[in-house]
């Protein structure tokens, strides 16, 4: 048993980004890192630390901004084509919007629709996203944002090997990357499913990088026993360790995802 | 008689003949001018004083329906597909109509087309674009955006040669380009006076860019009672693959506009990438016009339009550029321009010089109407399209490794290039060659027909490339066209979609093969038929629809020019010695001028005696011997 799962992660080198190892990190999700490290080592991959001057906190830190200017960029474009024409309700409220006299009846028509059918955080996102592409704004933000997206695609690009048969040297880099899926608790249901603002900065940090990279990820559900140290306010014994890598590196990923779901 | 072909390279107006100007009155409470605009040269003249004041400028903005058979990003059938339905709504696809959950994929072959279109425009190819989402709200635009290369456009820096536009002429009686008469020997060189006039009238303008877009749906205003509109919008072409041409505003007059956009039309045709029926839509034109003083010192010193991004090619003190939008034909954008230019100066005159407006041209008032004011103020929020990679001319979109090896195996031989050819080594005339090259099969169907005349003629050391050549290209132009027009019109009676990427006058669609009119023509330069019975010969050709030579239907029909001298000689005979005639014969030999007169007679009853059929001259000198022999001695 143990020799066969031997094999499943040999030669695969397993990075843990610096750049993640932030201080608000609670114990428990701590715990539960090293647990899966261990877990790893034991299924025959290696660990090391990719520094800080390969992934930069920085960049990182840089990427949420930048997500919610692209994402809400592309949110208010995508949006674009709901107009009331070809689909969607017809609706009769002829004083839902005050009138306005540079808008033509099929303006107003237009507007009317969209502002009933639309719920608040898709219009907030349509009005941000229209902010930012206005002429006067592109180039400060969507320009900005899209270099922050370039350069952290760059950095986790960088990180990873390049096998030798295509042109790499096999001695740097690593195959996969492992941090927590989020480092707070779940919101509750008194809380609405949503989380206060710090608390889903802190969430996004750890998925969004990754996401604006394009990158293959899964997030496995570790079991961790050590809840009793420290008195802190995690409050489950269930913690999420998500495990990524370069594009097109799924296999490995679910060998790596079989080897952390065997953990007991 | 000049064929509708002709026609229709050369103009769509049908009134304007001798005056090329229209003038329009400045009425105003101060002064009341009388302002005369030339359409040659963008000249606004005051017609009282004859002081030049102003001169319109000119750039031009062309969209083209690319052809091809689908969409630009979708499967969908585009209207050159063979299973495209003309009814309303009913040929678009559920990404054209923008329905979420699916995604665009680029068309291989609209970029093997607005590549072709480029390098034939002598652009400068980006081998890297990209494409962006322009966003805008209207009923025909089903996305709320319409993608299409404002950054990085496909091509850039290019240059048209163009043909000077010229409108027709009135028909006159001896403007037929072939003799007539039943002469054996057909004339209609080129005239060398007309070609030095007309290859003296080319000018050049340069291209800004060339970039690829998406068509919108088509909006149609319906008014329906009262002041009430309804606006009818068909999605058929929404998403069609368009190449938007952008001009430098290098040109100064609405025939030289008419000329771009002809000579525009014209090589798109040739070429295949377009249809360029502007009545249809497939090209559409837009143009932005401003005048500029023709005196330095009406300057004002006010610099108009600071944001226009040609600045730098405007003359000093030149004023706000008004769009048109949306014209359909050449005479449209001959009238536009002149409208505006107009319009624009009396305002000037008037003291409220117009600003940055975008109108359309109404063709029943011939004035353009405004939509918008501040026509430049749009915000479009340009952003890279996400859902698509950036366009590399690569192996995966061209078939070839290179865009020079697409190019040498795609891009044909230019009109200039053949007509020059066609005129240089075949010499035949500019106006011959011009007909020919606006039908690209033309050109080989006219190089195989002189060929394989020339081959039956061989051993005739009397008629020579150029007689054959131009003998050719006549009947090729003149009867052969119209054979072809007319099964044309005829044909579309019966069916009610054209949908031929081809003109619809090809030599395509030509029941007569290049060898069967190598064949015939080459009948009519030995002699064996004359131009009458030629042509009797063609039409037979073209309605049997059979392979069969000119010959055999010749001899079939007793169509073969009688060149025995014996036989002549028999026939002179035979209506000199008849009775009928007997009178005249007395009356012939009395000599003196009864000679001529009666020869005359004689001429005319034999040629009718021989059903047309006699070498005319031949029958000349047959009748002279028999004369001779029958009444010796008689003198003039």
């Amino acid at each position: 048993d143990e020799e066969e799962s031997k094999k499943i992660l040999d030669n695969i080198r397993v990075g843990i980004p610096a750049a993640f190892s932030i201080e608000e990190c609670p114990a428990e999700i701590q715990h539960a890192w090293n647990l899966v490290i261990n877990q790893l080592e034991k299924f025959g991959a290696t660990v090391k630390i990719i520094p800080e001057t390969t992934i930069s906190p920085s960049c990182v830190k840089m990427t949420l901004p930048a997500y919610y200017v692209l994402s809400c960029s592309e949110a208010s474009s995508n949006l674009a084509r709901y107009d009331g024409i070809r689909f969607g309700s017809s609706v009769d409220h002829p004083n839902i919007l005050p009138d306005d006299g540079n808008l033509n009846y099929r303006e107003k028509n237009t507007a009317r629709i969209r502002s009933k059918n639309f719920g608040s955080e898709v219009q907030r996102r349509i009005l941000a996203g229209t902010a930012v592409l206005s002429s006067d704004r592109f180039h400060t933000y969507y320009e900005s944002a899209a270099a922050v997206r370039a350069q952290i695609t760059k950095e986790f690009n960088d990180a990873f090997r390049i096998s030798k048969e295509r042109g790499g040297d096999d001695d740097e880099g690593v195959d996969l990357m492992l941090i927590p899926t989020a480092l707070t608790n779940p919101p509750t249901l008194s809380q609405n499913g949503s989380p206060g603002n710090t608390e889903a900065f802190l969430n996004d940090v750890m998925t969004i990088p990754i996401s604006l990279s394009g990158l293959p990820s899964i997030s496995v559900p570790v079991r961790s026993n050590n809840l009793s140290s420290g008195g802190t306010d995690y409050k489950h014994s269930v913690v999420g360790m998500q495990i990524f890598g370069p594009r097109l590196s799924e296999e490995t990923i679910m060998r790596a995802a079989h080897a952390v779901e065997s953990l007991k | 008689m000049r064929t509708l072909l002709c026609k229709s390279i050369l103009a769509n107006i049908s009134n304007n003949s001798a005056f090329s100007c229209r003038s329009l009155s400045a009425a105003t409470s101060s002064t009341s001018r009388k302002l005369v605009y030339n359409r040659d040269t963008g000249i606004i003249t005051d017609d009282t004083s004859s002081q030049q004041l102003y001169r319109s400028i000119i750039g031009i903005e062309i969209h083209a329906q690319l052809a091809v058979p689908t969409k630009l990003f979708s499967s969908g059938p585009t209207k050159h597909h063979p299973d495209h339905n003309l009814d309303a709504n009913t040929s678009s696809s559920i990404h054209d109509l923008a329905y979420p959950g699916t995604l665009p994929l680029l068309s291989k072959s609209s970029v093997q087309k607005a590549l072709i279109s480029a390098a034939a425009l002598n652009c400068r190819i980006q081998e890297l674009s990209r494409f962006e989402r322009k966003h805008y709200t209207y009923a025909d635009l089903p996305f709320g955006y319409q993608v299409t290369q404002q950054r990085w456009p496909l091509a850039t820096e290019g240059l048209i040669t163009c043909r000077r536009y010229s409108p027709p002429q009135p028909k006159t009686k001896g403007n037929n380009a072939r003799n007539r008469g039943g002469q054996s020997k057909v004339s209609g060189n080129s005239s060398s006076q007309e070609d030095l006039v007309e290859l003296s009238k080319f000018f050049d303008v340069g291209i800004d860019r060339i970039q690829m877009e998406q068509d919108t749906g088509k909006t149609t205003a319906v008014s329906i009672g009262g002041s009430k509109t309804q606006y009818l919008i068909d999605f058929n072409r929404a998403g069609s693959a368009l190449i938007e041409i952008v001009f430098k505003p290098q040109i100064h007059s609405a025939h030289e506009a008419a000329s771009v956009v002809s000579t525009l039309q014209s090589l798109l045709k040739y070429l295949g990438t377009c249809d360029g029926k502007m009545e249809e839509g497939s090209l559409r034109c837009d143009l932005n016009v401003s005048i500029y003083p023709i005196s330095p010192s009406d300057f004002s010193g006010d610099e108009a339009d600071p944001n226009n991004p040609f600045k730098k090619y405007l003359p000093k003190g030149a004023g706000n550029r008004v769009e048109v939008k949306n014209l359909n034909s050449l005479r449209q954008i001959i009238q536009s321009a002149e409208y505006e230019a107009l319009r624009q100066t009396s305002q000037i005159i008037n003291g409220s010089p117009t600003g940055r407006e975008t109108r359309t041209f109404d063709p029943k008032s011939g004035k353009t109407i405004m939509i918008r004011e501040k026509g430049g103020d749009v915000d479009y929020r340009f952003m890279p399209e996400p859902d698509l990679p950036p366009v590399r001319l690569n192996r995966n979109i061209l078939g070839k490794n290179s865009v020079q090896e697409f190019l040498d195996d795609n891009l044909p031989e230019l009109p200039e290039e053949a007509i020059h050819r066609l005129m240089h080594v075949y010499g035949i005339s500019e106006a011959s060659a011009l007909i020919i090259t606006s039908d690209r099969p033309a050109i080989s169907f006219f190089v195989d027909s002189v060929a394989l005349c020339e081959q039956e003629l061989k051993g005739d050391n009397q008629i020579d490339t150029v007689t054959v050549s131009i003998t050719i290209a006549n009947w090729l132009c003149n009867d052969l066209f119209a054979l072809i027009k007319e099964s044309a019109s005829k044909k579309e009676e019966k069916e009610s979609l054209e949908g031929a990427l081809n003109h619809p006058i090809s030599v395509e669609y030509s029941n007569v093969s290049a060898e069967q009119l190598g064949s015939l023509v080459a009948l009519i330069l030995n002699e064996t038929v004359s131009t009458t019975q030629a042509k009797k010969l063609l039409g037979v050709m073209y309605t049997e629809e059979l392979n069969s030579l000119p010959l055999d239907i010749a001899e079939q029909n007793n169509w073969k020019l009688i060149s025995n001298m014996d036989q002549l000689k028999s026939l002179c005979r035979d209506v000199i010695q008849h009775g009928k005639n007997a009178k005249q014969l007395e009356q012939y030999k009395l000599g003196g001028k009864n000679v001529r007169k009666m020869t005359k007679f004689f001429t005319g009853k034999i040629m009718a005696e021989s059903r047309g059929n006699a070498h005319p001259e031949l029958m000349g000198k047959a009748l002279q011997l028999v004369l001779k022999e029958i009444a010796p001695g008689v003198e003039e």
